[in-house]
């Protein structure tokens, strides 16, 4: 497996299991029609990002050490490829949440709502990207 | 819209040309050995100036080593 396909995989997963807890306890805390408090809302959100920062960083760390040998990951015509196509989508994804959490919210919504639209947003959209790179390295691109 | 594929003799060629690896296959040609096994094993095809390096380094013409039908 090739180092970005492994980080693809690394940070779809840590998307997913950080922020996918993140967004559910922030739904059923809005289905229950309850507003928490500044401080709960904004530690919730520090602690998951924090987290996703964490396991960034020990993932980049770990990868550097097992691949010492070679610290310059080799890119080639495929890799730009894949991520050319790849972060295309994702910009996309990215830009029509952005659309959304600018444009047309400001006018109906609370703070907290935009906050984690935007985020939602960046998530979707980085989950999107990293698992078309690892489409792109599992079942082969076509130019 | 054409059925034709790409397809490619890179495994087959590489073999005959003194079991030559992939590894030393892309250090040629200037990809990484997982490209040449992509090429290889139809996942992704190459730039023409790929194709034309993969070639060259295998001694062959361009239709000797890649296929159209």
């Amino acid at each position: 497996m090739v180092r970005n396909e492994q980080f693809s995989w690394i940070w779809a997963i840590t998307l997913i299991t950080v922020l996918g807890p993140y967004f559910v306890f922030v739904s059923v805390i809005r289905a229950a029609e309850s507003e928490p408090t500044f401080i709960f809302q904004i530690t919730a959100l520090a602690t998951a990002l924090t987290i996703m920062g964490i396991v960034a960083g020990l993932s980049t760390l770990i990868s550097r050490v097992r691949h010492r040998d070679h610290p310059a990951a080799p890119t080639d015509e495929r890799d730009r490829l894949i991520e050319l196509r790849s972060s295309k989508v994702s910009y996309y994804i990215l830009m029509v949440g952005m659309i959304i959490v600018g444009c047309v919210m400001p006018f109906d919504a609370s703070g907290w709502e935009i906050v984690n639209t935007a985020v939602f947003a960046i998530a979707v959209a980085e989950v999107t990207g990293c698992l078309l790179t690892v489409r792109g390295y599992r079942r082969g691109i076509r130019v | 819209m054409s059925e034709r594929q790409l397809s490619n003799s890179v495994r087959k060629l590489r073999f005959l040309a003194d079991e030559m690896t992939q590894e030393s296959l892309g250090t040629q040609v200037g990809v990484t050995r997982q490209t040449i096994a992509a090429i290889e094993q139809g996942k992704y095809s190459p730039t023409l100036e790929t194709a034309f390096r993969i070639a060259d380094a295998l001694g062959k013409d361009l239709t000797d080593v890649f296929n159209w039908n």
